[in-house]
C-alpha cells in the first residue's frame, strides 16, 4: 500500500462523507490480515481430516515414500502450504500496521489499527495450532 | 454525558405512533419489534428452563438412594432425554439470543433488527418447536434416546413416536436458531450507528456477530441431521442403517459437528456478558483486541472439535490425537479471555453487587470446567472416564459456570433497563449463595463419583458401589441450586411491583443501551446516537468519515418527519452511514408462515397427508406474501424526502443493502445444507465395500451431462441478461431472462424425468437413499430458482427503467441466488454420475 496515497484517500473521505474508507486493495488487505490466517487454519482441518479419516482406510495408507505413509505425507503437505498462508496472513498485517504507524495517527481504536492488531494476532494463534495439530503426525508416519 | 437523551413529548407522540406496539388478541400476534420479541425469548425459554430444572430434581430424588424404585428406568430415560434437550435447545441458546434481540440495536444504536418479520417468525417457530417437543407428554410417547437421539437408538426398531416429536420439534428450533443467527449477523454489520467501527464495537456485540456466524452452519447441520433421521424412520431411507450400508457413526459426526460448536454458541455471549460487567464495575477493560481475537479462534475452531465426543467410537487414531491437539489449543483462547478478565478487575476494588459476584462465580467454576475439559481431550484420559459422572460433572460445570452463572449476572445488570426497576440487592445475594454453593454440592463430587466407575444415563446403582453419601450430597445441592433460582424469580417478581425506578443508566456503564429510558422505548432512540469512543458514555474521540456528516444523517432518522419504521444502515467496518433503511412494521405473515410449517410437521406425524399438504400451501403462500414486493411501500419509500434531505438513499443495492447481505447468508445455509450432504455421502462411500450398493449399476453419464451443460448455459444466459440491464436494452433484457427461464426449464424436465426413471428404491440401501435425497434436493432448488426468475422477469417487463434502485437490488439477489444453484447443480451432477465411475 502505497501510504500517502493511503492517507489521502481517508482525507477525501472523512472531508465529501463518503462511505469508502480505503480503496478496495486496502481493504482486501486488512480483511486477508484479519482473517487470512482463521482461513489457513480451515483449509488445514479440513483437508488434514480428509486425509486422516479417508485415508487410514483406503489405500493411501499403504502407499509409502522414503517409509512414510501417504498420509503423513499428503498431511505435511497441506501442513507446509497452509502455514505458507497463515505466515503471509501474519506478514501482511504486520505490514499494514508499520504502515497505518507511519501515519501518526492518534487514536488506537480507528477501524484499520484495530484489524490489523486483531489479524497479527489471531495469525500467531492459527500458525500455532496448524503446528499443534501437525504434531501428532510425527507419531504416526510409518501407521495411522 | 451529552448522549443522554432527553424526553422530548412531541418527538416522543410522532416516534411512537410510528413505532406502535399492537395489543390485545390477536393483534398481540403481530408484533415484529425486537423488544417484546427479545422479552417473549426470555421468558419462555426461562419457562423451559424451569421444567427442565424440575425433571432433573425428580431424577435427583430417584438417585439419592441405591436400587430406588421412585422412576422406572424408563421414564428415567425420558427425564434424562427432555431434561438435556429442554436445556440445551429449548434454553440455553433461546434465551441468549432472546437477550441480543433485546439488547443488540440498544448497544449499537439502531432503532430495531435488520428483518422485523423474520425475528417473529423465529420466535413462533421456536414457541411451536417447544410445545411439540413436550406435546409428547400428552400423548404418552416422551422422546427417550438423550439429547443427542444417536442411532440406531434412535431408529424405528428402538424408539416410538416420541422421537418423531423430538425430531420435528427440533426442526422448528433450529429454524429459529438459523434466522436467529442471521438476524443477529446483518444486523451488527449494517446496523451500529455512526461512528460505530469495528474497534468500537461492546464485547457483548463482537460475540454476538461471531455467534451469528456460527449459528448458519451448526443449526443447519443439524437441521440436515435430523432431517436424515427423521426420514429414515418415516420414510425408510437407509442413511443410518448399518445393515444396508449406512452408518450409524454417520449421525455422530453430522450431530456433534453442531453439538460442539453449540457449547460456544452458547458460552461466547456468555464471555459477552462478562465483559460488559467487568468493564462497568472495573470503570476500563483490559485486552479488548485479545477478547475479540479469542472469540474469533474459538468461532473457528469449535467447528474442529467435534470428534472429541468421540474418541470411544473406533476411528482411526491418527483422527484422534489430530482433533486432540485442537482440543487443547483452544484452551487458548478461552484461557486468554479469563486473564483479561482478571488483569481488568485486578486493583480496581468493584463492588461486591450480585452482577460481579455472578461474574466471579462464573470466574470459578468456568476454570475448573475448563481444566477438566483439557483432561477430558487428552485420549486415553477420556476411555477412562467415558459415559461415567466425571463427563456429567465437566459438563455441567462448563454449561452452568459457562453459561447460566454470566445469564444470571446479567440479568441481574441488565433487568433494571429491561423493567425499569432495580432488583433487591439482599435477595441477590442469597440467590447468588444458594446457586453457588448448591451448584458445587451437586457436581464438583460428580467428578469423584465418575472417577469410582459410577455410569451416566443410567437410573440406579448397587449400595456396593459405596456412593450413597456422594449421591445423598448430590441431590441436596441440586435442591439448594433450585432454591436459588426460586429466590432469583421470587425477586424479580418483587421488583416488577416494589423495585426501585432504576432510571437510566443505574450502574454507570458505558454502552449505549443506558442513554436511554428505562425500559427503552420500541422506538430506542430518538435518532441515531453518534459514537466517538469504544466507551461512548465515559470518553468521546471522533467520528471515522466526518463528525458534520454523521450528524446530519443522524438527525434525519428522527421520527417527527419520517411516517415509516426506518433506521440508519452504516458501513460494515467504518460504522459510516451509508443509507435510511426501511422497516416494516406489525404484520400477521410470520405467524401464517410458522403456523403452516407446525401444521405440515404434525400432519406429517399423524400421517394426514391432506392436511400436511394444506399446511405446507399456507407456509409457501405466506412466503410469497411476504416476499413480493408491495406497490405502496415502493411508492411511499420513493417519494419520500428524507433521503434526499440527509444525502442519504433509500434504495441500496450490493453490499450496502441490507437484502444482499440477507441473500449471501441464505446462501450459506444453502451451502452448509449440501456440504453436510456431500459428507455422508462420500462417509458412506468411503465404508462400503462396492459403490453402488447391492445390485444397483452405475448411473448413465448421458442425459444428466446434458441437463448439466444446459444449467451452465442458464447461468450465462443470466449473466447478459445483468449486463442488458446495465446497459438499458429492453428487448436484450426479455432475451436474457427468457433464455435462462427457458434453459432452467429444460433442466428441471430432465431432473424430472431421470427422478421418474430411477430403477431402485429410495429403501432399498443407502446408497439408492442419497440418489433420492440429491436429486429431491436439487430438484426443488431449481423449482424455487426458476419462480425467483420469473417474478423478476415480471417486474423487469413493468419497472425496465428503473436501473439504479430496487430493480437493481431484485436482478442482483435473484443473480447470486441463481448462480449458486447452477454450482449446486453441476457439484451434484457430478456427485451423483461421475462419481461412482471414478472413485
Amino acid at each position: 500500500m502505497n501510504d500517502s496515497s493511503g492517507s489521502s484517500e481517508r482525507a477525501d473521505s472523512a472531508a465529501v462523507g463518503v462511505a469508502t474508507p480505503t480503496a478496495p486493495a486496502s481493504r482486501f488487505r486488512l480483511w486477508f490480515g484479519l482473517f487470512g490466517g482463521a482461513v489457513a487454519w480451515t483449509i488445514h482441518f479440513l483437508a488434514a481430516y480428509a486425509i486422516a479419516e479417508f485415508g487410514c482406510v483406503s489405500s493411501f495408507r499403504d502407499a509409502r515414500f522414503l517409509g512414510i505413509t501417504g498420509v503423513a505425507w499428503g498431511i505435511l503437505a497441506i501442513t507446509a502450504l497452509t502455514l505458507v498462508l497463515a505466515v503471509g496472513a501474519l506478514l501482511i498485517a504486520r505490514r499494514s500496521e508499520r504502515l497505518l504507524l507511519a501515519e501518526t495517527r492518534e487514536k488506537e481504536d480507528e477501524p484499520e489499527d484495530f484489524m490489523v492488531r486483531v489479524g497479527l494476532i489471531t495469525s500467531v494463534v492459527f500458525v500455532a495450532i496448524i503446528v499443534a495439530q501437525t504434531l501428532p503426525v510425527l507419531y504416526y508416519l510409518r501407521s495411522c | 454525558m451529552d448522549h443522554i437523551e432527553e424526553r422530548d413529548p412531541e418527538l416522543h407522540a410522532a416516534l411512537a405512533e410510528t413505532w406502535y406496539s399492537p395489543t390485545g388478541f390477536p393483534a398481540w400476534c403481530s408484533e415484529v419489534n425486537n423488544r417484546p420479541l427479545g422479552v417473549r425469548f426470555m421468558v419462555t425459554s426461562f419457562a423451559f428452563f424451569l421444567i427442565g430444572g424440575i425433571l432433573t430434581l425428580l431424577m435427583r430424588i430417584q438417585l439419592m438412594v441405591p436400587n430406588n424404585t421412585f422412576l422406572s428406568p424408563q421414564t428415567f430415560n425420558q427425564l434424562f432425554t427432555m431434561h438435556g434437550s429442554t436445556m440445551m435447545y429449548l434454553f440455553a441458546v433461546p434465551f441468549l439470543e432472546g437477550l441480543a434481540l433485546y439488547m443488540l440495536p440498544q448497544m449499537i444504536g439502531s432503532r430495531d433488527v435488520a428483518y422485523p418479520r423474520l425475528t417473529a417468525l423465529g420466535y413462533w417457530c421456536y414457541l411451536f418447536g417447544g410445545l411439540v417437543f413436550y406435546a409428547s407428554f400428552l400423548v404418552g410417547e416422551v422422546p427417550d434416546a438423550g439429547w443427542f437421539a444417536y442411532t440406531p437408538l434412535s431408529g424405528r426398531a428402538y424408539s416410538g413416536l416420541g422421537l418423531d416429536f423430538w425430531a420435528l420439534g427440533l426442526a422448528l428450533v433450529e429454524i429459529a436458531g438459523i434466522v436467529a443467527g442471521l438476524e443477529i449477523l446483518v444486523t451488527v454489520l449494517k446496523f451500529r450507528c455512526p461512528g460505530m467501527s469495528l474497534g468500537r464495537m461492546p464485547p457483548f456485540v463482537w460475540s454476538m456477530l461471531v455467534v451469528g456466524v456460527m449459528s448458519l452452519f451448526a443449526f443447519t447441520t443439524l437441521l440436515v441431521a435430523t432431517l436424515l433421521l427423521e426420514l429414515d424412520r418415516a420414510a425408510g431411507t437407509q442413511f443410518f442403517n448399518p445393515h444396508r450400508g449406512g452408518s450409524s457413526l454417520l449421525w455422530q459426526h453430522l450431530f456433534w459437528f453442531f453439538g460442539h460448536p453449540e457449547v460456544y454458541i452458547i458460552f461466547l455471549p456468555a464471555t459477552g456478558i462478562v465483559s460488559a460487567i467487568v468493564t462497568t464495575f472495573s470503570r476500563r477493560l483490559l485486552g479488548y483486541v485479545l477478547i475479540v481475537m479469542g472469540m474469533i479462534v474459538m468461532g473457528f475452531v469449535s467447528f474442529g472439535l467435534w470428534v472429541h465426543h468421540m474418541y470411544a467410537t473406533g476411528l482411526p487414531e491418527l483422527s484422534m490425537h489430530f482433533f486432540a491437539a485442537a482440543s487443547l489449543m483452544v484452551a487458548i483462547a478461552s484461557g486468554v479471555q479469563i486473564f483479561a478478565w482478571i488483569a481488568t478487575l485486578w486493583g480496581r476494588r468493584p463492588p461486591l453487587n450480585t452482577p460481579i459476584l455472578f461474574t466471579i462465580g462464573f470466574v470459578v467454576i468456568f476454570v475448573l470446567g475448563g481444566m477438566t475439559g483439557v483432561m477430558v481431550a487428552v485420549v486415553p484420559f477420556d476411555w477412562q472416564v467415558h459415559d461415567t459422572y466425571f463427563i456429567v460433572a465437566h459438563l455441567h460445570y462448563v454449561l452452568i459456570g459457562g453459561v447460566v452463572f454470566p445469564i444470571m449476572a446479567g440479568l441481574y445488570y441488565w433487568l433494571p433497563k429491561i423493567t425499569g426497576r432495580m432488583l433487591n440487592p439482599k435477595l441477590g445475594y442469597w440467590g447468588f449463595g444458594l446457586t453457588f454453593i448448591g451448584f458445587n454440592l451437586t457436581f464438583f463430587i460428580m467428578h469423584v463419583m465418575g472417577l469410582f466407575g459410577m455410569p451416566r444415563r443410567v437410573y440406579t446403582y448397587p449400595a456396593e458401589l459405596g456412593l450413597e453419601i456422594h449421591n445423598q450430597l448430590a441431590t441436596v445441592g441440586a435442591f439448594m441450586l433450585a432454591a436459588g433460582f426460586l429466590v432469583f424469580l421470587w425477586d424479580f417478581y418483587r421488583s416488577l411491583h416494589h423495585g426501585e425506578p432504576a432510571g437510566r443508566d443505574p450502574w454507570g456503564g458505558d454502552t449505549l443501551e443506558w442513554t436511554t429510558e428505562s425500559p427503552p422505548p420500541t422506538y430506542g432512540f430518538y435518532g441515531a446516537p453518534i459514537v466517538r469512543s469504544r466507551h461512548p458514555l465515559w470518553y468521546a474521540q471522533s467520528v471515522p468519515g466526518g463528525e458534520e456528516f454523521a450528524e446530519r444523517a443522524a438527525e434525519e432518522v428522527r421520527g417527527g418527519p419520517i411516517p415509516f419504521r426506518a433506521t440508519l444502515a452504516t458501513d460494515v467496518i467504518t460504522g459510516k452511514p451509508l443509507s435510511i433503511q426501511y422497516l416494516p412494521g406489525p404484520s400477521y405473515v410470520s405467524l401464517y408462515v410458522a403456523a403452516g410449517f407446525v401444521v405440515a410437521l404434525v400432519a406429517i406425524l399423524m400421517k394426514l397427508y391432506l392436511v400436511a399438504v394444506a399446511g405446507a400451501v399456507v407456509a409457501v403462500g405466506g412466503l410469497i406474501y411476504w416476499l413480493y414486493p408491495k406497490q405502496e411501500v415502493l411508492q411511499m419509500l420513493r417519494s419520500s424526502e428524507v433521503g434526499r434531505r440527509a444525502g442519504l438513499p433509500i434504495f441500496t443495492t450490493g453490499t450496502r443493502s441490507t437484502a444482499w447481505w440477507g441473500t449471501v447468508c441464505l446462501l450459506i445455509i444453502l451451502s452448509t445444507c449440501l456440504g453436510a450432504m456431500l459428507y455422508a455421502y462420500f462417509y458412506i462411500r468411503l465404508y462400503s465395500d462396492q459403490w453402488p450398493q447391492g445390485t444397483i449399476q452405475p448411473p448413465d453419464l448421458a442425459l444428466p451431462g446434458v441437463a448439466c451443460v444446459l444449467l451452465v448455459l442458464s447461468s450465462g444466459s443470466f449473466l447478459w441478461a445483468g449486463r442488458s440491464f446495465r446497459r438499458g436494452n429492453p428487448t436484450a433484457i426479455q432475451a436474457g431472462f427468457s433464455a435462462t427461464l427457458l434453459l432452467g426449464t429444460a433442466f428441471l424436465a430432465a431432473q424430472t424425468y431421470l427422478i421418474s426413471q430411477i430403477g431402485f428404491s429410495h429403501q432399498e440401501n443407502a446408497y439408492a437413499s442419497l440418489f433420492y435425497l440429491f436429486m429431491c434436493y436439487l430438484w426443488l432448488q431449481v423449482l424455487v430458482g426458476l419462480v425467483l426468475l420469473a417474478a423478476a422477469q415480471i417486474r423487469v417487463w413493468q419497472e425496465h427503467q428503473d436501473r439504479e434502485g430496487f430493480m437493481k437490488l431484485h436482478l442482483q439477489v435473484t443473480g447470486l441466488y441463481w448462480h449458486f444453484t447452477v454450482i449446486a447443480g453441476v457439484i451434484v451432477c457430478a456427485t451423483l454420475y461421475l462419481s461412482p465411475h471414478v472413485l
